[in-house]
């Protein structure tokens, strides 16, 4: 039995890099400007800051500011909240990477030209799998290495970080970025376009959080806010939260993010293999999954608008809890429609046609 | 070398494909005619593994389709709406067939390429639509085929290309018996190339046989009788039309020539003359019945 586990294909593997390269090229400038010249620009930083004290006579403690700097670019290396722009290589950029690499060749029915030539789905999966893994990581490899290169250059920064905390550094970005582009695969496979699938990654992605936080604002306009029901909303919150992809940022280290990440690859596969290729440039790949799109687009539109409209009322006019009610149900129902009419629209508009 | 058997196939909630067989044989050329949205796409797609029938198999080469990318190696598929990675340059596709293809054959593409005379450097979305079906055809030639499909390979190109284009492939075929099966909506565009000729219409093959066999069967004869037109004549089942301009009667035979020749003969017409008739003729009169709109597919 031919069992080919591993299907890398130079060919494929150059055609989609070429692909997604302007992507990796510019991540890799928004790193080094962000990121890299901050932590190689301590040397300089240092040693003027000691020349200016020696010149004006100041005394300080020498120890003390290399331990600030030390601190400071640990927590640069090691923290992803250092900086708000690392949200865009850790949530953005795997997102992108998918979008490219599956989505635009749904988009531009590319994969028509692949079908038709001497590979296999799973080649094609594969290949595509391993040059968004790659070009995940490459910014933070090229950074990394100039960060490491500068080391053999300036006396000074070897006091401030080491070649291990570069390492874990880009370890530690492909460990956030890993369950996030897991995900984005999963909705690459299931939808026909780029755009449904930038938008469904991202909503789904705080899907879980926010129709939980619209649940609760819900319950607490209807008056129905019973006691406890704020702690036990807040430990839910945190609970679902653990459990996304986003929860990666949380709980740094735990190896079930990886597990799951692999799993979910594996059930992308699975989806990739299923995909009709008329489909692509459809909303939506799989017919069966229409009605829960438009369902569920209808209930958090409909708990959305039914907020708005209690939020909107109450500035205006002094309600009675009735009065309330009754605007949020009105709201449900206007919101209902228009989600169902909105998430209808999508999917007829970008039905492909014989 | 193709075959399509009882091949259903649904676009959405749509049949685009309605039991459709379909055969085409080494070294022919076989023109799938049929007007627009006839089914011709989707039954090409269908043919190359693009598109998963509902119901039906599809054989290229004796070997099972899906999935076969030993028997992909060997296809050669142009594309009716050409579907090209647009930010490569053209060099960048060509790399790619070459390396992809396990038979390309480098000679054959430089021939080519000094024929059609196309810009290696240039992105591919500034091609026209001329200019991409010549590099597809270039591309698909290169990868030495033995099955070459074509949907609608001349559509958008001017006379002389489009003269070209159709020469290329009569030599291809000759030189390397490859089997050519070609889409078009315009029967006169093929007429001149193929062997064979498949009609479709509303996602059915209505007809599949040889020129040479349609056109040495199917004649118009001119004759004229004395005492008019006998009812045996009239009444004979593989008449398909009959038409009289004073004693003179155009009648055309389906089928069975001789036989039909013996009987008018048995009544001494006064003229008797066979008369060849055009593809165009034949497929008027053989596709009357049907309600096929054959103003959609003659030129």
């Amino acid at each position: 039995m031919d069992l080919k586990i591993l299907s890398f294909n130079k060919v494929l593997f150059k055609k989609d890099f070429n692909m997604v390269k302007f992507l990796i090229l510019f991540i890799a400038g928004m790193l080094f400007a962000t990121t890299t010249i901050n932590i190689i620009s301590r040397g300089n930083a240092f040693n003027n800051l000691q020349k200016y004290y020696m010149e004006n006579g100041i005394e300080y403690n020498r120890e003390k500011i290399v331990e600030d700097y030390k601190n400071q670019v640990d927590w640069v290396l090691s923290d992803w909240n250092s900086n708000g722009i690392n949200i865009l290589f850790i949530i953005g950029m795997p997102i992108t990477l998918i979008a490219l690499l599956f989505s635009e060749e749904k988009r531009q029915r590319t994969f028509e030209v692949l079908q038709v030539m001497p590979y296999t789905r799973y080649e094609i999966f594969f290949n595509k799998l391993l040059v968004a893994l790659v070009s995940m990581a490459l910014p933070f490899i090229i950074n990394g290495l100039i960060m490491i290169l500068a080391l053999g250059f300036s006396p000074t920064l070897r006091m401030f970080y080491s070649v291990g905390q570069v390492i874990k550094w880009i370890l530690l970005y492909f460990y956030y970025q890993l369950p996030i582009l897991a995900f984005a695969l999963i909705f690459g496979t299931i939808t026909g376009t780029t755009v449904s699938h930038i938008i469904l990654t991202i909503i789904f992605l705080i899907f879980p959080m926010g129709i939980t936080t619209l649940i609760f604002w819900n319950l607490d306009m209807l008056g129905l806010n019973l006691g406890n029901v704020n702690m036990f909303f807040e430990n839910i919150l945190i609970n679902i939260m653990n459990y996304t992809p986003l929860g990666v940022l949380i709980n740094q280290g735990d190896i079930i993010y990886i597990l799951v990440s692999l799993g979910m690859i594996i059930l992308a596969k699975i989806l990739f293999s299923k995909n009709k290729i008329e489909r692509n440039g459809e909303t939506l790949e799989f017919e069966k999954t229409e009605s829960f799109f438009k369902f569920g687009v209808a209930i958090c539109t409909a708990l959305l608008v039914g907020l708005i409209f209690s939020w909107i009322f109450n500035d205006y006019v002094s309600l009675s809890q009735v009065s309330v009610v009754l605007i949020m149900f009105l709201g449900y129902v206007v919101g209902g429609i228009l989600g169902y009419i909105a998430a209808h629209f999508s999917i007829k508009v970008n039905k492909s046609k014989a | 070398m193709i075959r399509g058997y009882n091949i259903d196939k649904y676009l959405g909630r749509d049949k685009i494909l309605n039991n459709v067989n379909i055969n085409v044989n080494k070294g022919s050329i076989y023109g799938l005619i049929g007007p627009n949205g006839a089914g011709k796409t989707t039954l090409l797609k269908t043919l190359v593994d693009i598109y998963e029938p509902e119901k039906g198999e599809v054989f290229i080469l004796g070997e099972s389709i899906k999935d076969n990318t030993k028997i992909k190696a060997k296809i050669g598929y142009v594309a009716d709406n050409l579907k090209f990675y647009p930010n490569f340059k053209l060099e960048d596709t060509v790399d790619f067939y070459r390396n992809t293809y396990p038979f390309w054959d480098e000679e054959k593409f430089i021939q080519l390429k000094n024929i059609f005379k196309l810009e290696e450097k240039k992105k591919l979305k500034s091609l026209s639509k001329g200019m991409k079906t010549q590099l597809a055809l270039m591309l698909n030639l290169s990868i030495s085929p033995k099955i070459l499909i074509l949907d609608e390979p001349t559509s958008g190109l001017d006379p002389v290309i489009k003269r070209k284009v159709l020469d290329i492939i009569i030599d291809e075929v000759a030189e390397n018996e490859t089997t050519v099966l070609i889409s078009s909506h315009h029967l006169g565009e093929l007429e001149r190339i193929c062997d064979y000729i498949g009609i479709i219409h509303e996602g059915q093959i209505l007809l599949e046989d040889s020129i040479e066999h349609l056109k040495l069967n199917v004649r118009k004869i001119q004759v004229a009788f004395k005492n008019g037109l006998p009812e045996e004549i009239k009444n004979n089942p593989d008449v398909l039309s009959i038409e009289n301009r004073g004693k003179v009667y155009e009648i055309i035979v389906n089928e069975n020539m001789d036989i039909f020749m013996e009987s008018i003969k048995k009544h001494n017409p006064i003229l008797l003359e066979t008369i060849d008739m055009s593809l165009e003729e034949i497929f008027v009169y053989k596709m009357g019945g049907v309600g096929y709109g054959f103003e959609d597919i003659i030129l």
